[in-house]
């Protein structure tokens, strides 16, 4: 169950790592793609 | 450093505009992605050697010089990847603090700590590499608002991370 748990906890940081570089990458490329158009 | 580092990337586009900036974004990021997958692969260190220290930084920066000048067969592009990858140590030494070499110091000025400290550094960068990353936009008659919204998603991405730090103190990165 410990383990289990620790696996899930892990998973969500790993997650939440992923979002936030996707945020921070993606925003600035979409943005500068509008301001080419 | 968190979205200071997409100031990097910007100012970098201004350097060489051939170079696509999601290329460039990805470069900044690079330590964090390597971090991310260590994370994933339950190997992530809190000491960061494998990602953020010295050597790590200088073999990413070599992979990316190689990977995209073999791609492009663009060697100056290829050294800008480069240099942005490297950028990633030197604005992390300011606002926090990261392994140099194994069995050496950690060096950084740790201004996670702060979060508003932090996030005056972070918007001082933002904005320089917003005002250059400027000039390599096409003519228009309002360029003002162009760079305007870059620099105001840019910050109001800062400012949501600096005010999670605000309210939770202890967010453990893996």
């Amino acid at each position: 169950m410990t383990i289990a748990s620790f696996a899930a906890d892990r998973f969500l940081y790993a997650l939440r790592l992923v979002g936030a570089l996707l945020v921070a990458t993606l925003v600035p490329f979409l943005l500068d793609r509008r301001l080419r158009r | 450093m968190y979205i200071g580092h997409v100031g990097a990337a910007l100012a970098a586009k201004r350097l060489r505009v051939s170079v696509s900036l999601l290329v460039l974004l990805v470069a900044t990021y690079t330590p964090d992605w390597v971090d991310t997958g260590l994370c994933l692969a339950g190997s992530y260190n809190t000491g960061e050697m494998l990602s953020h220290s010295i050597p790590a930084i200088l073999f990413f920066a070599v992979i990316g010089f190689i990977a995209y000048t073999l791609m492009t067969r663009d060697r100056l592009g290829g050294a800008l990847v480069a240099a942005v990858i490297l950028s990633h140590m030197f604005l992390d030494w300011i606002t926090g603090i990261k392994p140099t070499w194994p069995g050496g110091p950690t060096i950084g000025l740790q201004l996670y700590a702060h979060p508003i400290a932090d996030f005056i550094v972070e918007g001082v960068v933002i904005t320089i590499g917003a005002l250059v990353y400027a000039r390599t936009l096409p003519p228009r008659r309002r360029p003002w608002l162009d760079i305007s919204i870059m620099l105001g998603a840019l910050l109001a991405l800062q400012l949501t991370i600096d005010v999670a730090h605000l309210l939770f103190k202890s967010l453990p990165k893996c």
